[in-house]
């Protein structure tokens, strides 16, 4: 009877702890505000918020999230001095992986292997480690240049600059209004695919920062001989010259990131563009045969060191759930017309033939690190892809004035 | 959540947010008042409580946001804070620290000697490059920004005093054009940086499409050096002309009209009723104008970044937008003591020209002999 009586009382106190245990990993998560740093654009801001609506509702009822838009600049200068004074941080930082070099070098961000499942992001998760540490979780994979094309105007997409060079000379002659091609010439994140085209890097093997060889010389060529020789593209192009043409219909083919196609498939934004014409493709190949190489990485969620206790473990929820939940990466990424960083969701060109185009494309790029000096790179080029976009200075100097300008930013 | 878009919900959520502070400003400056009254009338017992309660917010808001961020800056000239060594100065920092200590002359002395000179293991090499250029050297910064700034005083003075002198005469729909001639002032300096840079394209600025229809060439405004000088020079003229204007004006239409009719009566010709009624008379107003265009074109930045960037090729940069890179440039290298420490020495070039200025123009002798 004792024994019965034991075993019926363990059975009771067994079934007790389990429901107990089941209660906890489905109860609720107290209340809380979260404030979020986005360098995403507005659009892509909206579904995030949304998103959160709906992790809240299951997790956390009643929370907030803050999204404050800030420009990529702003985010980091804004950042660096909260940092300073010690306090205003936001609980998440949503942006590009080279600003996260800078916030880890400054010691403001939290290491996350701890925290996240690390293995669930096996695409990316590389260009936002530091030191063998990882201090953001991607909410995609992209981030890359690609050719962009209106289907109204070029049936198929060049498969080689020569290719480019006839189709966009082609549209002009027929519509002197249409630019045939048209790309932001002065910016070096746009230069620099050509660079890893040629076989050139930003780093050489032992790490050192090499902006003056044969390869970024015959990238400074090419570009110049875009403009001066073939005259494809406008004497003057920045990224909205290129993006309000491309939108309007006035020029045929651009070269743009990811971030864009969300606001090319909506034809209240983009008129003359939607999802019937516009056309996604990797670079058009080199004389060579190679592609120019665009660097990719994607958008990262990262953890600054004053996120804690309750905030932290709603934070980490969340992030957790927004990046590996199928569901909730295919509203945010896909749903934002950018690729997933997880396995688990996959692009099929059947039903997706503009993400599946985007992801071809990606395939043909090479990883950005995230290593803070390389802004020193960007800084050190600008001036100089300017004066050979505006026939100053020849590609042999700017390569050369390059480095030099390059050492001086690391040696600060 | 709204993002884009002002709409009602939006608007309610700002009020939410800035209204307790509003509320807490308010009641504190009243509470602030009624003890500092209180304190000089009871504790110290002066006759003059009133107007030292009165005088005192601003002189708390000068010592808050002008006094505490002057000694801030020489301290922080006095640092080697830059992104490298953010742990150190940081309370919140992870990053380790590496320095001895957080202040010294050591520092400062880098910090200053760098505006000018590059050193290499201790030993002068060359001007030092305030940016990426070769030619980013202080001295050809500091002629680009006397160039800059004195082509714009000249033309924001030249062409004020002549609309002003033509909207004091009787013409017809003068506050139509008075309201025209304003409008530059009362546009925000973000849209007309960005409005002039898109009116400058090349291609499809309006700019060119005026040159052209008059028969002209087309000019690379953004591409090419010069042109990117006189374009940005010309939309701060654009902008800094009204400025001038309703200084110019409110100064002549307090001349009294008896001037000019006794000068008349004398046989005074246009001519010399201008320079002798008008200048002299104006001069109170022209000379504090004149050094206050001067201070601030010279620290005016944020068209030279609206409309070319400081390019092409860093070529319409000058030393205080050399100065921001330094401190918030994409290179994020975030040399913070490196700042304020060139920020020291603009504002002993602006301090030393405004008393030269001032002393020699004999501008403020009427004021301070009254």
């Amino acid at each position: 009877m004792n024994r019965g009586k034991s075993l019926a009382f363990l059975l009771v106190f067994a079934i007790v702890l389990g429901s107990l245990g089941v209660a906890s990993a489905q109860s609720p998560m107290a209340a809380v505000k979260l404030v979020i740093w986005s360098q995403d654009g507005d659009d892509n801001n909206v579904v995030l918020a949304k998103q959160f609506e709906v992790w809240a509702e299951k997790m956390a009822p009643g929370s907030t999230l803050e999204v404050v838009q800030k420009e990529t600049e702003v985010l980091r200068t804004d950042l660096l001095a909260a940092g300073l004074a010690g306090s205003g941080l936001p609980d998440l930082v949503l942006g590009p992986n080279d600003a996260i070099g800078v916030f880890e070098d400054a010691g403001l961000l939290q290491p996350l292997d701890e925290l996240f499942d690390i293995a669930k992001y096996p695409y990316n998760i590389g260009a936002a480690q530091i030191g063998g540490q990882t201090f953001g979780v991607p909410t995609n994979a992209g981030n890359h240049l690609m050719l962009m094309y209106n289907k109204s105007l070029i049936k198929e997409a060049p498969a080689t600059w020569a290719d480019l060079y006839a189709a966009a000379k082609a549209v002009t002659e027929a519509d002197p209004k249409i630019q045939g091609f048209a790309y932001n010439l002065n910016e070096p994140f746009w230069f620099l695919p050509f660079v890893h085209g040629f076989g050139g890097s930003v780093y050489d093997a032992d790490g050192n920062m090499t902006l003056n060889s044969e390869a970024w010389v015959n990238a400074y060529q090419f570009v110049y001989d875009l403009k001066f020789t073939e005259k494809v593209v406008p004497e003057e192009c920045d990224y909205n010259c290129a993006n309000d043409l491309f939108k309007e219909g006035s020029v045929a083919m651009i070269i743009n990131g990811d971030w864009a196609i969300g606001e090319y498939l909506d034809t209240e934004k983009s008129p003359a563009l939607g999802k019937d014409n516009l056309g996604l493709a990797p670079w058009p190949a080199l004389p060579s045969g190679e592609r120019p190489k665009p660097f990719t990485a994607g958008k990262f969620i990262s953890i600054p060191v004053t996120t804690k206790d309750a905030q932290l473990e709603a934070a980490v929820s969340f992030v957790t759930w927004l990046t590996t939940d199928v569901d909730a990466v295919k509203a945010f990424a896909l749903g934002t017309g950018r690729l997933p960083a997880i396995a688990e969701v996959t692009v099929d060109p059947a039903t997706d033939p503009i993400l599946s185009a985007s992801n071809e494309a990606l395939a043909t790029g090479v990883g950005m690190p995230a290593d803070p000096t390389l802004r020193c790179m960007w800084d050190s080029v600008r001036p100089n892809l300017e004066g050979v976009m505006s026939g100053t200075v020849k590609p042999a100097d700017a390569a050369e004035e390059a480095q030099i300008a390059a050492e001086d930013c690391l040696d600060q | 959540m709204e993002l884009s878009g002002l709409s009602g919900e939006v608007i309610l959520n700002t009020l939410r947010q800035i209204g307790p502070l509003i509320i807490f400003v308010i009641v504190g400056v009243v509470l602030l008042e009624f003890g500092l009254y209180l304190f000089f009338s009871r504790v110290v017992k002066t006759k003059h409580a009133l107007p030292y309660t009165l005088l005192a917010p601003a002189l708390i808001a000068l010592i808050l946001f002008m006094i505490y961020p002057l000694v801030f800056n020489v301290l922080l000239a006095f640092s080697d804070l830059k992104r490298s060594t953010f742990g150190c100065y940081s309370p919140i920092s992870t990053g380790g620290c590496e320095l001895d200590h957080l202040y010294g002359f050591d520092y400062a002395i880098k910090n200053f000697t760098d505006v000018f000179f590059r050193i290499r293991n201790g030993e002068i090499i060359g001007w030092g490059r305030l940016l990426r250029t070769a030619d980013s050297t202080f001295p050809v910064l500091l002629l680009r920004s006397i160039l800059w700034t004195t082509t714009n005083v000249i033309f924001h003075f030249s062409i004020g005093m002549g609309l002003a002198l033509l909207m004091n005469q009787k013409i017809r729909f003068k506050g139509l054009y008075r309201a025209l001639i304003v409008i530059p002032w009362a546009i925000p300096g973000v849209i007309v940086g960005l409005t002039w840079r898109q009116e400058f394209h090349a291609q499809y600025g309006f700019v060119n499409a005026l040159i052209t229809a008059l028969g002209g060439q087309p000019v690379s405004w953004l591409d090419d050096p010069a042109a990117a000088f006189v374009a940005v020079t010309f939309v701060n003229i654009w902008l800094g002309v009204p400025f001038y204007m309703v200084m110019m004006l409110g100064g002549m239409q307090s001349i009294p009209a008896d001037y000019y009719e006794a000068a008349e009566i004398d046989g005074a010709n246009p001519r010399q009723k201008f320079l002798d009624i008008t200048m002299p008379l104006l001069k109170p107003i022209i000379i504090p104008a004149v050094t206050l265009d001067v201070i601030w074109t010279f620290n005016k930045l944020d068209i030279i970044v609206l409309v070319t960037g400081g390019g092409p090729q860093e070529s319409t940069n000058i030393l205080v937008s050399a100065l921001y890179n330094a401190a918030f440039g994409t290179a994020a290298t975030s040399q913070f003591g490196f700042a304020a420490a060139f920020s020291i020495i603009i504002f002993l070039i602006l301090f030393v020209f405004a008393i030269v200025w001032i002393v020699s123009s004999g501008g403020l002798k009427e004021i301070y002999e009254r």
